[in-house]
């Protein structure tokens, strides 16, 4: 009788931690791979490309690499010469446009004050042409002027906005070409994270939920909250060729690993003494709303 | 509970340390079952040592990922 109560307690108590063993096995792995939290989170800003709106020598560099800028302070300058030459000569085609106008204006006036015995009517007609042809030469010269002036303030590239130079490597010298970034600058109070999460997790994501990033290597927790989802991700399977068609990859592995959508988080709170930079690494986990209310 | 442990500059996920701890626990609790003949209530004991260790493992990590 005692013997068969050990053999039962035996079994009873092998099954009972195998089964205990079991349910939790399959609790963690369901929290783990279903909860919302993602490893790969990056830290992003918005970064300026800034190009010059005229060609030239870079005259002079007026900050260095990683300073701080104001918006509308000077970053670099390209060589006015040019630019002041091509404005004295707008300036005095535009002169002699303007001059020609009041010739023919004054030519008109007189020949319509004339009788039709010394002026032909047809000539009359011409004067008054002339001067409207003139009038939109002289105008056509006043555009050109702006112009200029507006590539001699051009020449000057200022900060568009309060932000951070980096990685500079333009020196003075440099010959630019109109319209190539040879400048970055990262925007203050821009920066945002991007959360790359599975695409299985993403239902449990809402807009507006709190967000805790976790710096790497660091103690520091960063607050926000889920700002939007992204809407598409490119299809990998499915490159559009170089005449537009579908080209599909016929190979399609058993084992399938879950894409990864990246969710926008907005900034609210950087702890003290802690500086964001773009490009870092964090763990990204969202304090479900569900879970908050319980 | 933080997701990541950094340790010297090498961030891993928590799991990886509890693992380890776990493994020292369990090589303990083995012994001190052994020692103490306690393994004489038990119908396998290969099947029960495992099962130990997935219950010591997974406590912590469920605390973790909750």
């Amino acid at each position: 009788m005692k013997n068969t109560f050990f053999k039962i307690l035996r079994y009873l108590i092998t099954l009972s931690v195998v089964g205990l063993a079991i349910f939790l096995g399959l609790k963690l792995w369901n929290n783990y791979m279903n909860s919302s939290w993602t490893r790969d989170g990056r830290v992003r800003a918005e970064v300026v490309m800034i190009a010059p709106d005229v060609s030239g020598l870079v005259s002079d560099v007026a900050v260095i690499d990683n300073q701080f800028v104001k918006r509308g302070d000077l970053l670099f300058a390209i060589d006015k010469v040019r630019f002041e030459h091509a404005l004295a000569q707008t300036k005095a085609i535009s002169k002699l446009r303007k001059a020609e106008y009041e010739m023919k204006q004054n030519q008109y006036q007189r020949r319509a004050g004339l009788s039709d015995e010394v002026v032909s009517e047809e000539n009359r007609n011409d004067a008054q042409l002339e001067v409207a042809v003139a009038k939109a030469k002289y105008e056509e010269t006043l555009t050109q002027v702006e112009t200029a002036e507006l590539d001699l303030h051009r020449s000057e590239i200022k900060a568009p906005c309060d932000g951070w130079v980096s990685n500079l490597l333009m020196r003075k010298g440099d010959y630019i070409q109109r319209g190539e970034s040879h400048m970055a600058m990262i925007k203050k109070d821009s920066f945002w994270v991007y959360g790359y999460f599975e695409e299985n997790k993403l239902s449990l994501l809402h807009v507006g939920e709190e967000a805790r990033m976790n710096m790497l290597g660091t103690d520091y927790i960063v607050k926000g909250h889920i700002e939007s989802i992204a809407s598409g991700i490119s299809d990998r399977d499915n490159v559009t060729d170089q005449r537009l068609l579908a080209n599909v990859n016929p190979t399609f592995t058993w084992v399938r690993l879950a894409q990864r959508i990246p969710v926008r988080i907005h900034i609210d709170n950087v702890p003290k003494g802690f500086t964001l930079v773009a490009g870092m690494t964090c763990s990204v986990s969202i304090v479900q709303k569900k879970e908050k209310k319980m | 509970m933080p997701l990541d442990i950094t340790l010297y500059g090498i961030q891993m996920p928590t799991l990886l340390p509890i693992f380890v701890i776990v493994a020292i626990l369990q090589v303990t609790v083995d012994s001190i079952i052994a020692e103490t003949g306690l393994y004489r209530h038990v119908w396998h004991p290969g099947l029960f040592k495992v099962a130990l260790f997935v219950c010591f493992f997974t406590l912590p990590c469920l605390y973790i990922y909750h």
